[in-house]
């Protein structure tokens, strides 16, 4: 089969059409099993029973540790120390060992030995906490999160197991949780170190799960580092928005356009417009802005830009590779150049803002009101330019996935600004009226443009 | 990769988790064969708070940063985290008491003990805040405790870098050792 990876709700559906049509006469028997061969429908029974198997195993295998756990648990006073860690030590040891004999060794069951070594890499997590307690260790509760994170990671780079990188991500999450409530400086190298583990994965098994979580957990990284004890910051909310959405938004349009990593794309695409989009909402409101120029700005003594000014060095080269290949990008274009036009402006507004900020000449400041409404002019532009993008690329590719992202920013946006400003209840009518019977016509006019493009295509 | 460098690399990873675990305890165990006996006392606790699920919360004179001799010497202002060094003196009591508190860690006398700390919202913690009872015990801790709530003191080691570790707890004439 062709590197592209089917989805299995689509082999499923052609199975069934497949059988139709070879009923109706459409294709001839050698055209039917030409296709069933190409899309391995054959094996469609097989991946299905393995999904449910592992599914199965897996709950079973975690009833099975709950029932030990229990039976340890009400003995476990009993229990000399020394006995309890050979006990909690070779709980792990043989999980591990049955999973990698089921699924490496013998391979008579690799979906059960799958799951076992996960429930080892789970038993790992809580034996940490149950080492702390047998020798009355005090210590952050971050720390074993930190520790549960790195042997996961262990396992799951050693066996390429995806679900054992899922715990490392969300374990390695809590422990940024942890650590940045007790110091400013976690959110300065925790970006780096989840880059640094988890992109050698997500290049090797391409996986959408983990591709999503570890960019959501190294962004949002990025935006939790504020000086210490201020609590979360719009300026640095603002720049990390900038930061991640950038490089998310150009390495993913880049990898659109690459087969292997179109679905990781499709990922990076979204969070990087997530990350622009709502950051470029929230500048849209007078607040935003007044808030980003509010606080003092000192550019030398602010760590937290350490990770930030990386993502966007790091962007620029992408965003140029990215316009070389602009053209080629078919119905993708006009997204391209919403996310690129949408982060030029937002990066207009937020760079006004700040150049504003109360610690600047008193020359500057007298500008600050101005600077104020120009930000927000900005964020409402930044916004508007990604809606068109999203529209844009919907009417092109055909697809109503882009449609209604778009026209529900814009009518976010619209609403937005007629309560966020004093107007009368017959303006605030009239815009409500407005947008609901231009999504209503909107909408009928993209079906309408859909199936015409439909009958077009049939026709051709 | 082929299944056996599979199975090397897997055997490395269960190693890792194996050292990560022995790392829990290994601090602690190199501070109880190597350190010094301390005896604490604990500060006055409320009786009925004491007890948290399965754990006693400790707290100890040395714990009140503003209650350690030489603590105007901060601003007051530390992060959360920074390290504090305090030297320890035993008392005419046998208690062992703060006698002043460091930013850096000082050289002292041999018939002194220098315990590290770190500031945590207005107080100074030394990993020995916690001491894990069985269900069995729970009553006659607690009981033991909210008789004796100002006779309670701690055993602890602390080893040549200032490291602190549990022995065990002792409230009026009764020693608990878990």
């Amino acid at each position: 089969m062709h590197e592209q990876r089917i989805s299995a709700s689509f082999r499923k559906k052609l199975r069934d059409e497949l059988a139709a049509w070879r009923a109706e006469g459409l294709v001839s028997p050698e055209q039917a099993d030409a296709l069933s061969g190409r899309y391995r429908l054959d094996d469609l029974a097989k991946e299905s029973s393995r999904t449910l198997l592992l599914s199965i195993y897996i709950i079973g295998a975690m009833l099975v540790a709950g029932g030990v756990v229990s039976f340890v648990a009400a003995h476990w006073d009993g229990i000399p120390a020394a006995a309890k860690v050979v006990l909690i030590v070779l709980a792990m040891l043989a999980c591990h060992a049955a999973g990698i004999y089921l699924w490496k060794i013998r391979a008579t069951r690799p979906g059960l030995g799958h799951a076992l070594v996960v429930l080892g890499t789970l038993v790992f997590g809580a034996n940490i906490g149950l080492m702390a307690q047998i020798f009355h260790i005090h210590s952050n509760y971050y720390n074993g999160f930190g520790a549960w994170a790195l042997g996961a990671l262990a396992v799951a780079y050693a066996l390429g197991s995806v679900p054992n990188a899922f715990i490392a991500v969300v374990t390695s999450f809590i422990w940024l949780c942890g650590w940045e409530d007790h110091s400013g400086w976690a959110a300065v190298y925790y970006p780096f170190l989840a880059a640094a583990a988890f992109v050698p994965f997500i290049c090797w098994k391409r996986s959408v799960l983990i591709t999503a979580l570890a960019l959501l957990a190294i962004a949002l990284g990025m935006m939790a580092g504020a000086p210490h004890g201020r609590g979360l910051e719009w300026r640095v909310i603002g720049l990390a928005a900038v930061g991640a959405g950038s490089l998310y938004a150009a390495a993913g349009l880049l990898a659109l356009g690459r087969e292997p990593l179109r679905r990781l794309g499709r990922v990076a695409v979204f969070l990087g417009a997530v990350g622009i989009g709502l950051m470029a909402y929230a500048l849209s409101f007078l607040h935003t802005a007044q808030e980003l120029r509010y606080r003092s700005w000192d550019l030398f003594d602010s760590p937290w830009l350490i990770p930030v000014a990386p993502a966007v060095v790091g962007s620029i080269p992408l965003w140029v590779l990215y316009a070389r290949a602009w053209p080629k990008a078919g119905a993708l274009r006009p997204l391209g150049l919403g996310l690129f036009a949408g982060l030029v402006l937002l990066v207009a507004g937020i760079g006004l803002a700040l150049a504003t900020s109360s610690d600047q000449p008193y020359y500057l400041r007298t500008l600050a009101e101005a600077a104020d409404i120009t930000a927000v002019i900005l964020g409402n532009a930044a916004v508007l330019a990604l809606a068109a993008g999203l529209i844009g690329s919907a009417m092109a590719a055909v697809d109503r996935r882009l449609f209604w992202p778009g026209i529900l920013l814009v009518v976010l946006l619209v609403v937005s600004r007629f309560f966020e400003y004093e107007s009368g209840l017959l303006w605030k009518a009239a815009a409500l009226l407005a947008c609901g019977v231009g999504i209503i016509l909107g909408g009928i006019r993209f079906e309408s443009y859909l199936r015409q493009r439909r009958l077009a295509d049939e026709r051709q | 990769m082929s299944a056996s460098k599979t199975l090397y690399a897997f055997a490395g990873a269960v190693l890792v988790q194996v050292l990560i675990l022995a790392a829990v305890p290994g601090q602690k165990m190199y501070t109880l064969l190597t350190g010094r006996t301390v005896v604490l006392r604990t500060a006055p606790v409320d009786p009925y708070s004491v007890m948290s699920g399965y754990y006693v919360t400790l707290s100890y004179e040395i714990s009140r940063f503003d209650r350690v001799p030489g603590s105007t010497a901060f601003s007051g202002l530390e992060e959360d985290g920074t390290p504090m060094y305090v030297v320890l003196r035993q008392g005419d009591d046998g208690f062992w008491q703060a006698e002043s508190v460091h930013p850096d860690r000082p050289d002292v006398a041999a018939d002194r003990v220098v315990i590290k700390g770190r500031k945590s919202y207005g107080s100074i913690v030394y990993g020995i805040e916690t001491y894990y009872i069985p269900e069995a015990a729970r009553a006659t801790i607690e009981d033991d405790l909210r008789r004796h709530a100002r006779d309670a003191r701690i055993e602890v080691k602390v080893d040549r870098f200032g490291r602190a570790a549990l022995v065990r707890l002792l409230i009026g004439d009764r020693a608990y050792d878990y």
